[in-house]
C-alpha cells in the first residue's frame, strides 16, 4: 500500500507543472503573426462619468511591435502611438502629436504611467518577458465553470515593473488568461482585470478586457472590434512616418 | 464635353476610393480683465477647420481658420496650411504651405526656426502659433535614422501685434521698415538618429531673421549743436543656425535638450547711393550667439506631469560699426541693444513650468510659473 501511495505521489509531482512551466506553455501558445482591430476604450471615473477612446490598432510579433491611431475623442483624433519592444533594451515608444506637428519620443522606463488616461499602463500593454519574472503556482481554481491554473508572478528588478506581484487565473484548456489581480510596490491591490476571449481563424484572441483601478476607483472597458489576424502586415508599417497618416482599418 | 465627363468620372471614382478626413472647432470667446471686467480687444481664431484627402500614397491637407475680433465684429479668413504630401516607401515629400517642427524641447525651442511666429497666438502651444510657409520638404528614412530637407522660396516674417494696446507684451507701433531681405530663398537640413535609448538630432538652417533689427538710420539735429537724433530704419539680418538636440532618459526622468549656434549678419544694403540723403548712416552688425534649453520631465504617480526648463543664451562674438552711406566714414553713434531675430521667442534665463493634466479629460489645467533668477 505504501509503495502504491509513493508511486502515485511521484507520478503526481512529475505531472504537475511548475509556475514557470505554465508560463512557458502560455508563452508558446499559437498566436497570429499579425493582428489589427478597432479598439474601443470606455473610461469611467469614480463619479460614473465616461469618456470613450477609439483607436485603430495594428501589431505583430505578439504585440512586440504595435502602432495605434486615435479616432476618438475628437480632440485627440490623429494622435498616434508606436511601440517597438527590444530584447534586453528599453522599449522604443513614440507619439505623433498633430497639434504640435511633432513625433515625440516618450519614456518607456516609467512603465506604470497611464496610457491615454486609461487604467491600462504602458506596462500593461507590453509583453511580459518570462525571464524577467519569477513564477509560483497556487492551488487551481474554477472561474465560470472553467478550471484554471493560478499563478503568482513576481517581476524581477530588471523588468522595471511598477507592480510587486500579479495573480493570474489561466484557463487550463485554452491557456488564455481569464482574470488577473495586480499589486503595487507596497503590496496593495492596485488593479483587477477580467478577460473575455474568442476563437478566430484557429486562434484565441481577446474580445474584451475590463480593468478596474481599485485605488483610484476608476475603470476601463476595452473591446476589440473588427478583429483581423494574419493579414500580412509589413514590418515597414512600424515606422515613424506611418504615424502621421490615418489608415483604413 | 467628353473631357468634362471623363473628369467628372475620374473625380467621382477618386472620391469613392479615397479617404476623406475632416475635423474642426468653433471657439467663441470673450477675454476680460479681472480688475474691471473690461474686454480685451484682440483677435482670436473663432473657427479652425482641417480637411484631408488620402488616395493611396498621396495626401492633400488643408487647415483653414477664421480670425474674429469681438469689438469690431470683423472676421478674416486665413489659409494656414495647404499642401500635397506623397509617401513613397523611403519617406515623404511635401509641397505647399506648411508648418514644420524641429527639435525636441517644448515651447522655447531655439532650433525650430523654419516657420515665423504669429505673436497674437504666442501663448498657444504647438503649431497654432506658427505661420505656414510655402515650402518643399522631404524626409528620407533609413534604419533608425532620417534626414530631412526643407526649401523655402519666399521668406516670411513674424506677425507682431503692432499698436495693439491690449496685447500683454509691450510692442510699439509698426516700425518703418525700409529694407526687404536680400535673399528670400531659405533652406535647412536635419538629421536624426537613435543612439542607445535616446535620439540625437543635428540641424542647419540658413535664412533671414524673423524679427527686424536696425539696418540704417537717418540722423538729424533737433537743436543745432545739440545731440543728434536717430530715426531707425529696420531690416532683417541673414542668419545661419547650427543646431543640436537630443532626448534621453534617466530613471523616471526624461531629459530633452537643445543647443543652437547662430551666426547673424546685417546684409549689405543695395542702397541707391546717389539718391540717398546725406543724413543716412548704415549699421553693420556681425554677431555670433548661442541659445540652449534643458527640459526635464517627470510624471508623478497621480499622472501629474512636472516639467522644468532651464533656458540660457550668450553672445560669443559681436562686431558692429556705423558709417556714412556715401563717404563710408565711420562714426561713433550709439549701438542699439542686440535683439536676436531668431531662436527663442523670449529670452528668460531660467523658467520653471508645471503642467498638471487632470485625469478628467474635460478639464485641462496648466500651471506655468516663470522665475527670472537674475532678478
Amino acid at each position: 500500500m505504501k509503495k502504491y501511495l509513493l508511486f502515485n505521489l511521484l507520478i503526481f509531482f512529475l505531472n504537475a507543472q511548475s509556475g514557470i512551466e505554465i508560463a512557458k506553455m502560455v508563452d508558446s501558445r499559437k498566436i497570429p503573426k499579425d493582428q489589427s482591430n478597432i479598439t474601443k476604450m470606455v473610461l469611467t471615473n469614480s463619479k460614473g462619468k465616461q469618456r470613450i477612446n477609439i483607436v485603430i490598432s495594428k501589431s505583430m510579433d505578439g504585440n512586440k511591435k504595435q502602432i495605434m491611431w486615435f479616432l476618438e475623442p475628437k480632440d485627440d483624433k490623429g494622435v498616434a502611438f508606436l511601440k517597438i519592444e527590444k530584447k534586453g533594451k528599453d522599449d522604443e515608444m513614440r507619439m505623433w502629436l498633430p497639434a504640435f506637428k511633432k513625433v515625440r519620443r516618450i519614456s518607456s522606463k516609467k512603465r506604470g504611467d497611464s496610457f491615454m488616461g486609461s487604467d491600462l499602463s504602458y506596462e500593461d500593454l507590453s509583453t511580459r518577458e518570462i525571464a524577467d519574472h519569477n513564477y509560483s503556482r497556487l492551488d487551481d481554481q474554477t472561474i465560470n465553470l472553467k478550471l484554471c491554473y493560478v499563478l503568482e508572478i513576481f517581476p524581477k528588478k530588471e523588468s522595471s515593473s511598477s507592480y510587486s506581484k500579479h495573480i493570474s487565473w489561466i484557463e487550463q484548456s485554452t491557456l488564455m488568461v481569464l482574470k488577473e489581480e495586480s499589486f503595487d510596490k507596497r503590496g496593495q491591490l492596485k488593479k483587477k482585470k477580467e478577460f473575455l476571449n474568442k476563437e478566430l481563424n484557429d486562434y484565441l484572441v481577446m474580445e474584451r478586457i475590463f480593468v478596474e483601478d481599485v485605488q483610484k476607483k476608476h475603470s476601463t472597458e476595452v473591446t476589440f472590434e473588427d478583429y483581423k489576424v494574419d493579414t500580412g502586415i509589413s514590418i515597414k508599417l512600424f515606422q515613424e512616418k506611418n504615424l502621421k497618416r490615418l489608415p483604413r482599418n | 464635353m467628353k473631357i468634362f465627363k471623363k473628369l467628372t468620372f475620374f473625380i467621382s471614382i477618386s472620391f469613392t476610393i479615397a479617404q476623406i478626413n475632416y475635423s474642426g472647432e468653433v471657439t467663441a470667446k470673450s477675454m476680460n480683465r479681472i480688475s474691471n471686467n473690461s474686454e480685451i480687444n484682440l483677435p482670436y481664431r473663432i473657427l479652425s477647420f482641417k480637411l484631408g484627402y488620402t488616395l493611396g500614397q498621396l495626401d492633400i491637407n488643408t487647415v483653414t481658420g477664421i480670425e474674429y475680433r469681438n469689438n469690431t465684429s470683423k472676421s478674416n479668413y486665413v489659409l494656414r496650411e495647404a499642401y500635397l504630401a506623397y509617401y513613397p516607401e523611403w519617406g515623404e515629400i511635401k509641397l505647399g504651405k506648411q508648418i514644420h517642427a524641429w527639435g525636441s524641447v517644448d515651447g522655447n525651442n531655439p532650433t525650430d526656426n523654419i516657420n515665423p511666429y504669429d505673436y497674437y497666438y504666442l501663448f498657444m502651444a504647438g503649431a497654432g502659433r506658427k505661420i505656414g510657409v510655402i515650402s518643399l520638404s522631404s524626409k528620407i528614412y533609413f534604419g533608425n535614422s532620417h534626414l530631412e530637407g526643407i526649401f523655402i522660396p519666399k521668406y516670411e516674417k513674424n506677425r507682431f501685434p503692432y499698436g495693439e494696446e491690449d496685447f500683454p507684451l509691450s510692442i510699439p507701433s509698426k516700425p518703418k521698415i525700409e529694407y526687404p531681405v536680400k535673399n528670400e530663398f531659405e533652406f535647412g537640413f536635419r538629421f536624426q538618429t537613435t543612439i542607445g535609448d535616446g535620439d540625437l538630432g543635428l540641424s542647419i538652417f540658413k535664412g533671414n531673421d524673423r524679427a527686424p533689427s536696425v539696418n540704417a538710420a537717418n540722423v538729424f539735429w533737433e537743436v543745432e549743436g545739440g545731440p543728434p537724433s536717430l530715426e531707425s530704419l529696420l531690416g532683417y539680418r541673414e542668419t545661419l543656425v547650427r543646431g543640436l538636440d537630443f532626448v534621453t532618459f534617466f530613471g523616471d526622468f526624461t531629459v530633452r535638450s537643445e543647443l543652437a549656434l547662430f551666426k547673424s549678419k546685417t546684409p549689405i544694403l543695395n542702397l541707391h547711393i546717389i539718391k540717398s540723403p546725406l543724413s543716412l548712416y548704415e549699421f553693420q552688425q556681425d554677431i555670433s550667439y548661442s541659445q540652449y534649453v534643458i527640459q526635464i520631465e517627470y510624471t508623478t504617480n497621480s499622472d501629474i506631469i512636472l516639467s522644468g526648463q532651464l533656458i540660457g543664451n550668450s553672445v560669443q562674438n559681436e562686431n558692429y560699426e556705423w558709417y556714412h552711406v556715401t563717404s563710408s566714414e565711420l562714426v561713433d553713434f550709439p549701438y542699439p541693444e542686440f535683439q536676436p531675430g531668431m531662436g527663442n521667442k523670449s529670452i528668460v534665463p531660467k523658467l520653471h513650468e508645471i503642467n498638471r493634466k487632470v485625469l478628467n479629460p474635460n478639464v485641462k489645467q496648466q500651471k506655468i510659473l516663470i522665475v527670472h533668477l537674475k532678478n
